[in-house]
């Protein structure tokens, strides 16, 4: 779905300060993924995502999607823009309009559907962030936090999006509204069946969530694979200073004394399960 | 120790008294007092109060009922709120939102200046304060050219420049990368350590809250759980009953002690679960 041949860019290009944001980034991302992306800021993940739907030119390397190099022409440059969504950080300050169904309905408006696909499309995106109805006369200023942010991710799923990339949406959100966040982009890829990129500090959900992991350092591609191949290199992630999840310290800790435990355990139901399969004597079915 | 902060009885809401809108209650009838020289760590979802409560230890907000006290202090004399806020110092969470100077050490300055404190004399605070939280390389740089735990590191330079006894951190780490929220723990804790400054960390992450002293729980505008943090922590299905998070290694424990094994309560690290669980493991 998305494929880079060494993405390189470079900040301040030509003067003193020129540094690389991502340097030699070649990747593939597989349709119907859910790529988890975890790094340091400066790490060069918010360039490269910017890079994934044209925002930013890079200064060499190509970048395809669905197979077309997005820089091709300006028809295929707009083109990628229409089919990969980007949710920004803090995206409800991007909010504008006066009600949530116009502020929802601003980008398929602007795709050329009819008003009864507009209508269709807004509807579909609130039901998708748990948005109800009897909220699209309200100003999307009157609602919380957390629902604000909501209507603002409904306004780019609302343009159906082959890719949707969301940065950091869990940022500076309670436990409650982060889970809340995280649930609904779950059910939305496995309605959908498209391809998600989740931006986050965090390895836990990175982890819950994810089908792959790309690990982003020092504007290099440090790892990218499935989940298990990841935490295979916990140790290396933990030395560039990313945390990993306690309970798969606490493995690697037990698997180093020498417990035959599985490694690839990053939640704790899972933890819990490998626990008492052991505890229990082997028997697999508790 | 004697109490710097003391709560007693204090219920306040929003809009109390303004025409053609409802009151809306945020905190109930909350007692608490926090010793001088403390580390208390706030943990609460959003709309629990915690925020209304760190308002009233500096005066921007004032009980509707009851009393707050600091240092001796009760909040609500007008006349006293300028003695309140050089004893107590905020820093809030965007950080972004609370730089006002175009230079690091200006910014800093700015604090002790309005203090009228004598220009010798802020030129040592600021200085000082800056090696404190690790910025004094950075005194003449643009503060836009900091990274968030940085800006919030001077934010707190800007603090400690006027001599707090306590220092309110309000989320402070909320908009942080986790490099960033390392440093301003490790910072706030110094100055605990070394300095005696009382903290009170109002946060959404336990694995800081781990780190305090003591853990106070707030819900629904009254207080949940107060202890240390072990104490607080084997509260497992209560914590998550309210949205909030428990360490994993202490919510895995409290499942498998679910199953019938038993451990103590009050697990935090990883070190100590493996050692809990090896004790019970067959020997490899």
């Amino acid at each position: 779905m998305i494929r880079t041949e060494h993405l390189t860019h470079l900040y301040s290009a030509g003067t003193p300060f020129e540094k690389a944001a991502i340097q030699d980034v070649n990747l593939e991302i597989q349709e119907g993924e859910l790529v988890g992306v975890i790094g340091h800021t400066g790490s060069g993940k918010s360039t490269l995502i910017q890079h994934l739907n044209g925002l930013l030119k890079p200064d060499s390397g190509k970048i395809y999607v669905d197979g077309q190099d997005i820089w091709e022409s300006a028809e295929t440059l707009r083109n990628t823009r229409f089919q990969v969504g980007l949710v920004f950080q803090y995206p409800e300050y991007q909010l504008f309009e006066e009600s949530v169904y116009k502020d929802i309905a601003f980008g398929p408006a602007n795709l050329g559907l009819s008003p009864e696909e507009v209508k269709e499309a807004v509807r579909r995106a609130a039901e998708c962030v748990g948005i109800s109805e009897s909220l699209f006369e309200k100003s999307p200023f009157e609602l919380s936090g957390g629902q604000k942010r909501r209507v603002a991710i409904a306004g780019v799923i609302a343009m159906r999006p082959k890719v949707l990339i969301l940065d950091e949406p869990t940022a500076g959100l309670d436990p409650k509204g982060r889970d809340t966040i995280l649930e609904l982009i779950r059910s939305y890829h496995q309605q959908e069946r498209n391809t998600v990129l989740l931006v986050s500090h965090s390895m836990e959900d990175i982890a819950r969530y994810s089908t792959r992991i790309l690990v982003m350092n020092q504007s290099r591609v440090f790892a990218y694979g499935d989940v298990d191949s990841v935490f295979s290199k916990a140790e290396e992630i933990e030395r560039i200073g990313l945390s990993i999840p306690q309970v798969t310290r606490v493995f690697t800790e037990l698997a180093r004394r020498g417990y035959p435990v599985q490694p690839n355990i990053y939640s704790v139901e899972a933890a819990r399960a490998e626990l008492l399969r052991l505890m229990r004597g082997g028997d697999a079915s508790c | 120790m004697k109490d710097l902060i003391q709560f007693q009885n204090v219920s306040f809401s929003y809009n109390q008294g303004v025409e053609d809108t409802e009151p809306v209650a945020v905190l109930h009838n909350v007692s608490l007092s926090v010793q001088e020289g403390d580390f208390v760590a706030v943990l609460g979802h959003n709309g629990s109060g915690k925020s209304t409560l760190a308002k009233h230890i500096n005066a921007i907000l004032q009980p509707a009922e009851g009393l707050v006290y600091v240092d001796g202090i009760d909040t609500s004399d007008g006349e006293l709120v300028f003695d309140i806020r050089q004893r107590v110092g905020m820093v809030f969470q965007n950080p972004d939102n609370q730089i006002v100077a175009t230079v690091v050490e200006e910014d800093v300055a700015f604090g002790p200046e309005n203090l009228g404190v004598e220009p010798g004399e802020i030129r040592k605070r600021v200085d000082s304060a800056l090696k404190d939280v690790e910025m004094y390389e950075f005194r003449e740089h643009a503060p836009h050219q900091l990274s968030g735990g940085q800006k919030q590191r001077v934010a707190i330079a800007g603090i400690i420049a006027m001599r707090p006894k306590c220092i309110v951190l309000d989320e402070a780490t909320a908009m942080l990368d986790p490099r960033g929220r390392r440093e301003v723990m490790r910072t706030v804790r110094a100055l605990n350590r070394e300095h005696g400054t009382t903290v009170v960390f109002i946060t959404h992450f336990m694995d800081e809250a781990v780190q305090a002293n003591r853990v106070v729980v707030v819900n629904e505008g009254r207080i949940l759980l107060d202890g240390v943090p072990g104490q607080v922590f084997s509260n497992v299905a209560l914590l998550k009953s309210v949205g909030l998070d428990v360490p994993q290694v202490t919510e895995l424990l409290y499942s498998l002690g679910q199953e019938g094994f038993t451990f103590p309560p009050d697990i935090l690290t990883v070190e100590d679960c493996v050692s809990q669980l090896t004790r019970l493991l067959p020997q490899p």
